[in-house]
């Protein structure tokens, strides 16, 4: 089953993002901040990652700086609140792999995160 | 004209007031439709208002709606200019919109932490489509705080302190201004965009609009 890392500090868009990914067959694992997400990366491999960016402890773009410097490709779709241009340029040349601003319907997350898995295996 | 808009016209050029006002209006547009897809009906919100108001006046201001269970959502910004955003949510408005997103019947005392973290997530979505617009028209890029959440009469003293700025209870603060109304869902509640008056210099206003 394809292991989906959702992370974000709010349960409630935890939830939001995890059950439709739940229900298109996906096994999600959830991490509160960017600390974690980092553990449960190395300990569950998974092929896509869904992170928020302003996060307590260690924040999105750090999670994704310090993942890529790891030498991961691993697919980044961000999953945030800010719309700022120069977020995501900063994403961007990050080298992430999608972008969604909240609110978000549930199709937007498992289209987004089937697409960015498709890409990643070509 | 009020008192307060008087200062405004004292203190700023009538381009910058414009400059302001559009800034105002292209912000809560945003944070309507954000609040409007949250919510699945579509939220009124009155015209901005723009205007100078000390310390106390903002507390004055929000002691109006202190009663019932008030939550008001803050998130600082920081940047070329530097603030505080804040989404008040009058009376049960907060429980009920919390409600509507669960799809729970009922949110008890034992699911406040649920409730606030759900109303922390809201404001932090509404918030950055107002702040996140002001940083797009002027090409900066602004740094957030974590939101935090008050309730019933902590929310008075939610802008006692904008984010930089002295402790001086007469030190004036732009305030921008906007009520919302989801009459369906009998959700009301006011926007804040409380900016430090100090960092919206008049050099800084006229470079990011330029």
């Amino acid at each position: 089953m394809t292991k989906i890392l959702v992370v974000d500090d709010a349960k409630f868009t935890r939830n939001r993002v995890s059950q439709p990914l739940e229900a298109a067959g996906f096994e999600v694992i959830q991490a509160s901040n960017g600390e974690e997400g980092l553990r449960l990366f190395e300990e569950h491999q998974p092929q896509c990652v869904l992170t928020d960016l302003l996060m307590p402890v260690i924040d999105g773009i750090e999670l994704i700086t310090t993942l890529r410097e790891r030498g991961s490709d691993v697919p980044i779709v961000v999953v945030t609140a800010d719309i700022q241009k120069t977020t995501r340029e900063k994403c961007d040349e990050l080298g992430i792999s999608g972008f969604l601003t909240k609110p978000f319907q549930s199709e937007q997350i498992v289209k987004q995160v089937e697409q960015v898995i498709s890409c990643a295996s070509v | 004209m009020t008192s307060n808009q008087c200062d405004l016209m004292e203190k700023f050029s009538s381009k910058q007031v414009e400059n302001l006002c559009s800034v105002a209006y292209q912000g809560t547009a945003r944070a309507g439709e954000a609040l409007s897809d949250l919510i699945g009906k579509q939220v009124e919100f009155s015209e901005p208002s723009v205007a100078v108001h000390t310390r106390i006046e903002i507390e004055e201001e929000l002691s109006q709606f202190s009663n019932g269970f008030p939550m008001l959502v803050t998130q600082d910004f920081a940047g070329k200019i530097s603030g505080r955003a804040g989404l008040l949510f009058r009376d049960q408005s907060g429980t009920t919109l919390a409600h509507l997103l669960t799809e729970e019947d009922e949110i008890t005392p034992e699911t406040q932490e649920t409730l606030f973290e759900i109303m922390l997530e809201v404001g932090n979505i509404v918030l950055n489509r107002v702040v996140g617009s002001l940083s797009n028209m002027a090409c900066d890029q602004l740094c957030y705080s974590i939101p935090s959440i008050s309730v019933g009469p902590e929310i008075i003293q939610g802008f006692s302190k904008v984010a930089n700025q002295a402790d001086d209870n007469e030190c004036a603060n732009l305030a921008i201004t906007v009520d919302f109304n989801s009459a369906e869902h009998q959700i009301q509640g006011s926007l804040f965009l409380v900016f430090n008056l100090q960092s919206v210099r008049l050099m800084v206003i006229d470079q990011l609009f330029a």
